[in-house]
């Protein structure tokens, strides 16, 4: 087996839970947006969490969707 | 950390933002949103790199390392096609020679994979120099790579991990096709893209501290 290095080669690839990595990219995308627009910085953390929260609820809102347009449509055809 | 607020031109605001994610802040004193929003986006893009390996950074222009040429050969149907190489001809010239059927033989001269000329005889020359496809099809190029339009606003970052992904694919280093790979790809896209925005706002905020009207951000 060939030695896995970090940063080099790519993570393995079999992974079924890969959506779990969009938690982390959508607390930094509310993390760095946040730090940008909030003029007082102790407020970032919280609004943070709310925005990343709202971000989440929206990729569940369209997958929700998604996943019921599909049924629909497996049904008709 | 003292965030005392100084006076800085917009346009150095931007360029320093450019180079360092969160430099422009840093510079006009708002040291605390530096930290954040630049060390939010310096993770964000180490992360994809992390997760989709170093070749997650694809430059456009590039084929396994190398950059990707095009030359124009003439087929046996005597039409002009297209052929993509890592190794341009730099001259063709006349042997004299034929081959069996008295077709002329030229020899082509090329670049080899480290730089170093060398010389091939063959029936079939390219009708003119290569040339290397961001010349030749930039859009076509960009279009291949398309999270390279967001990695790029991320400055020299992206500059110094490109120059590594090219080191990594010449020594075979495998790049990543899974869905694993997209979401790396995508992490250091969307670290570009926020750059982008900070990159704007750090000038925005820099010339709203030196007195320019309509600028600066709110919560």
């Amino acid at each position: 087996m060939i030695a896995f290095v970090p940063f080099v080669d790519p993570l393995y690839g079999g992974w079924d839970w890969w959506y779990l990595m969009l938690v982390p990219l959508t607390l930094l995308i509310a993390l760095v947006y946040k730090a940008m627009r909030c003029e007082d910085l102790t407020e970032v953390p919280r609004q943070t969490l709310v925005a990343s929260g709202k971000l989440l609820g929206a990729f569940l809102g369209c997958a929700a969707v998604l996943w019921i347009l599909l049924v629909i449509l497996e049904r008709r055809w | 950390m003292n965030d005392t607020k100084r006076p800085v031109s917009p346009f150095v605001a931007m360029i320093a933002s450019i180079l360092v994610p969160g430099l422009g802040y840093w510079l006009i004193g708002e040291r605390k949103r530096a930290f954040t929003a630049g060390g939010g986006i310096i993770l964000l893009f180490v992360m994809g790199i992390l997760i989709a390996g170093i070749r997650v950074i694809s430059l456009p222009g590039y084929e396994d390392g190398y950059r990707k040429y095009v030359e124009g050969h003439v087929d046996i149907n005597r039409r002009i096609v297209t052929v993509a190489t890592t190794q341009p001809a730099v001259a063709v010239m006349k042997t004299g020679k034929t081959n069996g059927s008295g077709w002329p033989i030229f020899a082509v001269q090329r670049l080899g994979a480290n730089g170093e000329p060398y010389s091939i005889e063959t029936d079939q020359p390219p009708i003119g120099p290569s040339e290397w496809v961001m010349l030749q099809s930039p859009m076509a190029q960009l279009g291949d790579n398309i999270s390279f339009l967001g990695q790029i606003f991320n400055g020299p970052l992206c500059a110094v991990a490109g120059y590594l992904s090219n080191a990594a694919a010449r020594a075979d280093v495998p790049k990543g096709y899974s869905r694993l790979a997209d979401i790396g790809a995508l992490y250091t896209a969307i670290s570009g893209m926020l750059n982008l925005m900070l990159i704007v706002d750090a000038a925005s905020r820099a010339g709203h501290a030196a007195g320019a009207p309509g600028a600066g951000g709110s919560a």
